[in-house]
């Protein structure tokens, strides 16, 4: 009972002190930028009942919202609803965590945000896959969300490195495409699902939606029949009308683009994943009926390892385990070019100045202390040691192997 | 419609079998009587999706046995045949005098009028919010009863090792103990009589309960099930009290409760403080007319033969019922752990009528008009909602 009193002495003296401080610099010019600046180790905050974090722990398979503080820098945001969240990287001991900021108000915004992700890291040893991968992506102009490492506290103890990812929501569309009206889905796989390569299932919206491609948006009325005349399209048409007609429905040449990056970048669990695709989310402009690619979830990047071909998963497998679109994709030389140029554009950005290999040294550097202090993760600081220099490796090497492969590729 | 089709079925079997079996009651000379007991209800409810279909819904299919040995020992024993197999009634019930007998096992704790009133004699297909949403249930205990002072004044007192609803928390509710009372009084003693007088019974009750840490409030529900107030996280004193009024004068009845619940919430804050307690209470004011004369209506509950419309009643009734923390500012956002709770009410009308063919056989037929009135802007929409519903029970 004295252990619970002093928790709580010190957690409210913790919070009032950062409320004070928030009424006294809220004019501060911040925003979600400064939150999602990796040029810093943040540090993210949450107070929340130690009853419901041990519940949170115990039932990390649930997706049971509790109510926390969320606190960074000098702001306090009361009220926000936590979760534990994942697929593969679900855990009871560095749980990931959603936080919403308008759960329990609808009205309740943070720097703009609705909603964050706190990535726990725990299937990469190194914790710097998916961040050293969204810079790529966003180095070559694609919509990659922003994150950053962070030093999470739960209730004033060190709960881990995390890192603070953007939500993919109408927040981040508003954003990126300066409109929040369309059609978003999060490509949802269940490890017990049959693989999905866009093959055509049929005229039904119900055999694509919610699963795989699971609405966040226009949940009552999803309106999956785009998706379902794309799978036709992609299976149907001719070589001839290919483009034409899937270009009705997909930003062609920015699936091809995705789908080089996480190429170069040795995925093994994306659009041309091990196991179908995986890891991105479809948004579909409104009024229309195009929809373009958002990448997610790059935990699993680097793992096909620095000589990974550039065809792996296109050309290199039985046809029953090729990516439909990819396939016909592949067979149109505009996207051809679009796809090895793309290659060829990753190696030069990762090669110029040794840009990928300081990118990594430089993320490592910022983390290290942060690792060596992590209980809760599930490697040993010489395996993050390990991981991070077998990466130093792959952004030495990996430009190189890529453009040779591209040099012997046919146009 | 057409789910319903393997339900009647049931239904028609059920009180084919019921009529049979009612008339088996096993007599071992004077001391020892044992009568079987079933009941399926059928309700008949607008789908949830509005596309005209019709939700029917096996609400209670229950069997069981009740009877006495001397003149000094009762029982009863009822469970669910709905798949939870879960015990209803089991007790023994021991009366040494009129003002002093002794009831053990489970059975329900001694709080509100119409909770203890059973499926069969309700005037409405569903209980009031209050009395559904507040009063205990069923739990382990043991009651002391009787009536006392010329047999104006009963009382029920008894110790339970919960209060019988339902707690998020997993394991027994053995960590919950309560204590019930309840008194009655009858002005002018005895059984229940027609005349002004006669035939009027006021009660008031408390019951105590100590709620274990984390376990989950009360939640506010519609008579449609949906949810209007999401359960909040309690610990500490449960403290219920209560007071009805029922009065039959004749073909007319009067019936009225109030019931109030104040859950404390200790360290249940964020950061393990004490919040406001949460309060619930709700109040409901019914009327009845037997259109045929009670008389009339007590024949037709009585006997096998179908009685036309001598069994008929119309009936309505009003009601209210909140929740929130006393002296909550408007417009509090709501969490599990929200330090203020803003007040959401639920306002009901209900129009019904009620007829009893036979001692077996009893239908009735609602109209529920629900607004619900939201300060906390999380609950549903503030616009009235009518939900018709109606029910064939089977009983014997």
């Amino acid at each position: 009972m004295r252990a619970t009193l002093s928790a709580t002495v010190a957690l409210a003296a913790l919070l009032l002190g950062s409320v004070a401080r928030t009424h006294a610099q809220d004019t501060a010019p911040l925003d979600a930028a400064a939150l999602f600046d990796d040029g810093q180790l943040q540090e993210i905050r949450l107070v929340v009942n130690p009853r419901d974090w041990a519940d949170l722990k115990a039932n990390f398979q649930s997706n049971t919202y509790y109510a926390a503080y969320f606190i960074w820098r000098d702001r306090v945001v009361k009220n926000v609803g936590i979760r534990s969240r994942g697929t593969g990287s679900r855990s009871g001991s560095k749980p990931g965590l959603r936080v919403d900021f308008n759960r329990f108000d609808e009205s309740q915004h943070f720097l703009g945000l609705k909603s964050l992700v706190l990535r726990n890291n725990v299937q990469d040893a190194s914790q710097l896959h998916e961040r050293i991968a969204m810079r790529l992506f966003a180095r070559l102009g694609r919509p990659a969300p922003r994150e950053a490492h962070v030093r999470l506290y739960v209730n004033d103890a060190y709960a881990g490195l995390y890192s603070v990812v953007e939500a993919i929501d109408k927040v981040f569309l508003a954003d990126r495409f300066g409109q929040d009206g369309g059609y978003l889905y999060e490509y949802d796989y269940d490890p017990a699902d049959a693989p999905y390569r866009f093959e055509y299932r049929g005229a039904q919206p119900a055999a694509y939606s919610p699963k795989p491609f699971k609405p966040v948006t226009h949940e009552q009325d999803p309106d999956a029949r785009p998706i379902a005349e794309m799978a036709r399209a992609i299976t149907e048409t001719s070589d001839a009308d290919f483009q034409t007609a899937v270009s009705n429905y997909l930003h062609l040449e920015g699936w091809v683009a995705h789908a080089a990056v996480e190429a170069f970048l040795a995925e093994t669990d994306g659009l041309l994943g091990d196991w179908g695709m995986n890891n991105f989310y479809l948004y579909r402009f409104q009024g229309t009926s195009v929809s373009t690619v958002i990448p997610w979830d790059k935990s699993e990047a680097f793992k096909a390892g620095v000589g990974a071909s550039v065809w792996r998963n296109v050309d290199d497998v039985p046809p029953s385990n090729r990516n439909a679109l990819m396939v016909r994709a592949m067979q149109q030389p505009a996207l051809r070019g679009v796809y090895l140029d793309t290659l060829l554009w990753c190696a030069t950005i990762a090669d110029e100045s040794g840009w990928l290999e300081g990118e990594v040294r430089r993320a490592a550097d910022q983390i290290r202390e942060a690792v060596r202090e992590d209980r809760a993760a599930p490697f040993t600081f010489e395996e993050f040691e390990a991981e991070v220099q077998r990466l130093i490796d792959f952004a030495h090497d990996r430009g190189t192997i890529v453009r040779e492969d591209v040099r012997r590729s046919p146009r | 419609m057409t789910r319903g089709l393997p339900v009647l079925i049931g239904t028609l079997l059920a009180a084919a079998w019921s009529t049979t079996a009612a008339a088996q009651s096993l007599r071992i000379g004077e001391a020892i009587r044992i009568e079987p007991k079933a009941r399926v209800d059928v309700d008949f409810r607008a789908a949830e999706v509005d596309d005209g279909d019709v939700d029917v819904d096996l609400a209670r299919r229950r069997v069981g046995v009740s009877g006495r040995v001397t003149r000094h020992l009762e029982f009863e024993v009822e469970r669910e045949v709905d798949g939870t197999g879960r015990w209803r009634d089991v007790f023994a019930d021991v009366r040494a005098t009129r003002a002093i007998g002794v009831r053990a096992g489970h059975f329900k704790v001694p709080f509100s009028r119409e909770q203890l009133t059973g499926a069969g004699d309700l005037d409405f297909i569903d209980r009031s919010r209050a009395a559904d949403l507040l009063a205990p249930g069923r739990s382990v205990g043991l009651l002391v009863h009787g009536r006392v002072a010329r047999r104006i004044v009963g009382y029920d007192v008894g110790t339970f090792v919960g209060d019988g609803t339902r707690s998020r928390l997993p394991g027994p509710e053995s960590a919950e103990p309560t204590v019930a009372a309840r008194v009655t009084v009858r002005p002018r003693g005895g059984p229940r009589r027609a005349g002004a007088i006669g035939d009027v019974e006021i009660g008031v009750a408390a019951a105590t309960s100590e709620l274990r840490d984390g376990r989950a409030s009360f939640r506010g529900r519609l008579t449609s099930s949906d949810q209007f107030f999401s359960p909040v996280l309690v610990s500490g004193r449960r403290l219920r009290v209560g007071g009805d009024l029922d009065w039959r004068p004749g073909p007319f009845g009067v019936r009225g409760e109030f019931l109030r619940a104040d859950d404390a919430r200790q360290h249940q804050g964020l950061m393990g403080e004490t919040l406001a307690p949460l309060r619930a209470q709700g109040w409901y004011v019914s009327g009845v007319w037997a259109v045929a004369g009670r008389s009339a209506h007590a024949r037709a509950n009585d006997g096998f033969a179908v009685q036309g419309l001598a069994g008929l009643e119309l009936a309505a009734r009003v009601e209210q019922f909140s929740l929130g923390t006393p002296g909550a500012p408007a417009a509090q956002i709501w969490t599990p752990r929200a330090e203020q709770l803003s007040t959401v009410t639920d306002r009901a009308w209900t129009l019904g009528v009620n007829w009893t063919l036979n001692r077996l056989v009893r239908i009735q037929a609602n109209a529920v008009r629900e607004r619900v009135t939201d300060r906390s802007r999380i609950a549903a929409p503030g616009h009235a909602v009518w939900s018709p519903v109606a029910r064939v029970q089977v009983a014997m």
